[in-house]
């Protein structure tokens, strides 16, 4: 195999080519080992490239939560747990024995007994048990239409 | 590049595509027409054929896995390689940390031997040589002088520009003779310039 050199032009034969031609020539086969080698890692990257990815429950639990899959879960079913609770019995803040009482008078209760700095909450928290039964008692009105 | 070097370079990626759809026959085919050429690199580029075979393994390795992605960069799979290997060529010779190998023992009764000896024994000396010279340098010789590609490619593959490829293979080539002047009566050296 003969290579031109970039002063064949200008100057006639290089001498480094007596050295190139030989090094040419010097053959540098690959083993059937190295050959085997790198067919086995060919094979690998194609089988793992075919498998079909179908990732476990869990596994796909990790991609959602981002690696944190028991905390992260944890947390999730403590929500939910909670949630339900409220759902199936709301909280109320004030204590059953004053059920009696009109609105007015359980908020006067409620506001005597409650600590200045959380007047705030309780109004929160008493406009949405209004909301919340005038809502129910709508719908039972509307029900027994 | 020549028309003859854009048919390897597109059969090289046509038989990526086929390697990336599962066909195990274009790895062996891929295998057989581009290690040998990453071999002979890497083997001349670290003077050990243990390492150049793990380069040389690794380097293939890599193309397998770019064979799903592989899209055309302007840069043909062989060239790829090349880059490839160069760089973990780099990293073990920078790793390794050795001074310049000594000059190889040549035959004394140089009148006497065979072409075969001398052919062997100019090889030789030239690896050693090639040893000797600064990384860029000895890259650029082997990519232009011994693997044949064309001065653009060997830009592409060194990311520099064609007139630094010149600049590095004209100092290669500069340095090798100085080196291998000192055997010009053992090996048939005749240095005119």
């Amino acid at each position: 195999m003969k290579m031109t050199t970039d002063t064949d032009e200008n100057t006639g034969p290089d001498p480094l080519d007596l050295f190139f031609d030989a090094a040419r020539d010097e053959a540098t086969a690959v083993s059937p080992q190295l050959r085997a080698r790198i067919l086995a890692d060919a094979s690998s990257v194609q089988a793992s490239a075919n498998r079909p990815q179908h990732a476990s429950l869990w596994q796909r639990l990790r991609v959602w939560f981002g690696g944190w899959t028991a905390p992260s879960l944890a947390g999730g079913l403590t929500a939910a747990a909670a949630g339900f609770w409220f759902g199936v019995a709301p909280p109320c803040l004030l204590p059953r024995w004053t059920r009696p009482f009109g609105y007015k008078t359980r908020l006067f209760i409620l506001m005597r007994s409650a600590p200045r700095s959380s007047g705030w909450m309780i109004r929160y928290c008493w406009g949405f048990d209004i909301w919340h039964r005038q809502t129910r008692n709508r719908a039972c009105r509307a029900g027994a239409k | 590049m020549v028309p003859r070097d854009m048919d390897a370079a597109n059969q090289d990626a046509g038989l990526l595509a086929q390697f990336a759809q599962g066909d195990r026959m274009a790895a062996q085919t891929l295998t057989d027409r581009l290690a040998p050429r990453i071999l002979r690199f890497a083997a001349r580029m670290l003077g050990d054929r243990t390492e150049a075979e793990d380069v040389t393994q690794d380097t293939m390795l890599r193309l397998w896995r770019i064979a799903p992605e592989w899209h055309d960069t302007g840069i043909p799979p062989a060239a790829w390689l090349f880059r490839v290997a160069a760089n973990l060529c780099t990293d073990r010779l920078r790793r390794r940390r050795s001074g310049p190998a000594e000059m190889p023992d040549l035959p004394d009764d140089t009148p006497g031997v065979d072409a075969r000896m001398m052919q062997t024994a100019r090889a030789a000396a030239l690896d050693t040589a090639l040893a000797a010279l600064p990384e860029r340098q000895r890259q650029a010789v082997i990519l232009r002088h011994l693997e044949g590609l064309s001065n653009p490619e060997i830009a592409a593959i060194m990311m520099i520009g064609v007139e630094a490829v010149e600049s590095l293979t004209a100092r290669g080539k500069r340095n090798l003779a100085a080196l291998l002047s000192g055997q010009k009566d053992e090996l048939g050296y005749e240095d005119d310039h």
